[in-house]
């Protein structure tokens, strides 16, 4: 088989070559994958789908080896988590692969779907490439989803109440959906354990599935080519695909791990303090893709939510997906197809808008606390590792001081986990501004600390503060 | 497509060497972290420092002269993100004023070792290692060498060991950390 793209071997290694090749038939191969004759020449413009793989391919990677450390439990997620980040060699940098590269995969896939419009690349019997394609794009987004709760930080927890709140919306079944999905009422270890296979295992899965049919549909339609030439036109200036497209492909993925690789290094992936459902101040939002989404609930109020979470996205899903069956003008130039091109225009413009007024909306109304959150994370982040201590050791906490029980019990509780009159102390030493002096400074002089609630103490010794204050920051 | 011209030919070449650069390049720039990644902290060596962990192993009193005696210990364990505590059994031996303190660990290749009264030896049942009283490997033994102590001493009465782990199979008795 006479091709370019199969390398010549002589001698000895010529003869392995062969020897190889008779049985195994990589010549064959070779010829069937690499020569594809591309009509009118290869582009930048078809490095999309091949830098979709080259990232699928590297979120597989990042996320095999992420799994030898994570733990899918509600107990073990977060630690877990934060153990990578701090302690593993490289573990910053292959969560923030893993972290940028799902931002990546749904730019791309979006670069994707708009060339293969502006193209017109999904008509003359394409209808079920393109169906595939969009299975494949609600499976990346299914991903993101689905590796949003996995770290069971506080933006993981609350993202996914509300993701989960959504899928509840849906008449008659939703309960039971909410159920089905966290696995029972509450939220916990069974939830993650779900989202954990689903992220891991079945995804990935199907998503392989379709990527197989994806580039087998292709090769069996063959490349669309230019637009903007007849048939005849784009057949005499065919290239293979091998080595230009794969070498332009090659650059493009290139410029893309560059990219990831200097995000990684550069700005560790977020991680927030452990999910803690009491905190009421938190403010949630999405990954930044879904922003838009998020900004359209407001919009419908009440029993109407349904319509902005799920009927209206729905639509559009329903639209993008049947496309090649709405769309049978065989036109494929973009500005002799005005209807699918102003679509296309109008629905980017209304994602962006609604991206900006969300953000605008929180700049007005929540920039404080959002800021705050950020520091928060970074705090956290910047923290030195402190392992989740189960040993006996740790088990046998101190009884309080006598001091504690006198005077503190009565608000705090017996054991300073909180009671009607006062917040629970367990932990509390994390927070910033609770350190042992503070505290025993805090109780001389509660208001001095923002803690004008709590009456000031003058009875209390200061070696008895500095006692409790020590066995304060014992409980954990 | 026989009839390509030399132009063609050096740029085919040229992309074609390129995409495989290019290829070896990232799977180079991603194999390196991954490797670390992968051996995490596998080969890091705890740093207790120097201060020995003195454990109780109850009365020094309470044992009998030559009889082995196992005693149950809670040792302090970092499991990757979790400190956590772990049991271990210690053979001790009373011999007049001294102590023979054995960890139950077989030096062959790790399975624990039980007392026999009848046979009047610790026995591996993994391959067979039988080992004297004193802890010396019986003749047939499979392990290289015989039972492994513990550093021991006896403080307020009550009898203390240091617990370690040992590397397996070697003739004479060498630290594992
Ligand atoms: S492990 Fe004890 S004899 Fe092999």
């Amino acid at each position: 088989m006479a091709s370019p793209a199969i390398p010549q071997f002589n001698g000895t290694l010529g003869k392995i070559y062969d020897w190889v090749d008779e049985r195994a038939g990589i010549s064959e191969i070779m010829h069937e994958l690499l020569d594809e004759p591309i009509p009118g020449g290869t582009k930048y413009a078809y490095a999309f789908g091949s830098a979709l793989l080259f990232i699928f391919a590297l979120q597989s990677i990042t996320g095999v080896f992420l799994a030898m450390y994570y733990v899918p439990s509600a107990e073990d997620a977060h630690k877990s988590v934060e153990y990578i980040m701090k302690e593993v060699p490289f573990g910053a940098f292959m969560r923030g692969m893993h972290h940028y590269g799902s931002s990546a995969m749904v730019i791309m896939v979006v670069l994707h779907i708009l060339q293969i419009v502006i193209w017109g690349a999904y008509k003359q019997k394409r209808e079920l490439l393109w169906l595939v394609g969009a299975g494949l794009f609600q499976l990346v987004l299914a991903f993101s989803l689905s590796g949003y709760l996995l770290p069971w930080d506080m933006k993981a927890y609350y993202g996914t109440v509300v993701t989960v709140g959504i899928a509840s919306e849906v008449p008659i079944f939703g309960d039971m959906i909410k159920r089905i999905i966290i696995g029972g009422t509450e939220m916990g270890t069974i939830t993650i354990s779900r989202f954990f296979m689903v992220h891991v295992f079945l995804l990935p899965a199907l998503t392989a599935g379709g990527i197989a049919a994806h580039l087998y549909l292709f090769r069996k339609a063959q490349p669309a080519g230019p637009f903007n030439m007849t048939e005849q036109e784009a057949m005499f200036k065919v290239e293979p695909f091998w080595p230009g497209q794969v070498f332009k492909d090659a650059v493009f993925s290139l410029v893309v791990f560059a990219i990831l690789a200097y995000l990684s290094f550069a700005t560790l992936a977020p991680l927030e303090p452990k999910a803690d459902p009491s905190q009421t101040q938190y403010v949630a939002r999405p990954e930044w893709y879904f922003l838009f989404l998020f900004q359209l609930l407001k919009y419908f109020p009440g029993s109407t939510a349904i319509i902005g979470s799920l009927i209206i996205p729905g639509i559009v899903m329903a639209i993008i997906t049947f496309l090649p069956f709405l769309d049978r003008n065989p036109e494929r130039h973009p500005l002799k197809r005005p209807f699918v091109m102003l679509g296309t225009l109008a629905l980017l413009v209304a994602i962006g808008a609604l991206h900006l007024l969300a953000k605008q909306d929180d700049n007005q109304n929540f920039a404080a606390q959002l800021k705050a959150q950020e520091e928060e994370g970074a705090r956290f982040l910047k923290e030195p590792f402190e392992p989740k201590d189960t040993s006996q050791k740790s088990l046998a906490v101190a009884p309080p001081p006598e001091a504690f029980v006198k005077n503190c019990a009565v608000c705090h509780g017996e054991n300073g986990a909180g009671g009607p009159a006062g917040p629970k102390l367990v932990g509390i030493a994390k927070k910033p501004g609770r350190s042992k002096e503070e505290i025993a400074g805090l109780i001389e002089n509660p208001s001095a600390y923002d803690a004008s609630k709590m009456p000031p103490m003058p009875q209390v010794s200061a070696a008895e503060r500095a006692a409790i204050a020590e066995w304060i920051h014992t409980l954990k | 497509m026989s009839d390509l011209s030399e132009v063609d030919k050096t740029k085919r070449l040229f992309m074609g060497l390129g995409s495989i650069v290019i290829g070896a390049g990232i799977g180079g720039a991603l194999a390196y972290p991954i490797f670390q990644f992968a051996v995490g902290n596998a080969l890091k060596t705890a740093d207790d420092g120097d201060s020995k962990d003195w454990i109780d192993l109850g009365s020094a009193s309470e044992f009998e002269e030559g009889k082995p005696t196992a005693k149950k210990i809670t040792i302090e364990i970092r499991d990757g993100w979790v400190k956590s505590s772990s049991d271990e059994t210690i053979w001790v031996v009373k011999k007049g004023n001294e102590f023979l303190t054995f960890t139950a660990t077989c030096p062959h290749l790790g399975c624990k070792v039980n007392w026999v009264p009848e046979r009047s030896e610790y026995f591996c049942p993994c391959h067979n290692s039988a080992f004297e009283v004193t802890g010396e490997k019986k003749p047939g033994a499979a392990s290289a060498r015989g039972l492994d102590t513990l550093e021991y001493r006896v403080s307020d009465g009550k009898l203390q060991v240091v617990f370690q782990k040992f590397k397996n199979l070697l003739p004479t008795k060498e630290v594992f950390s």
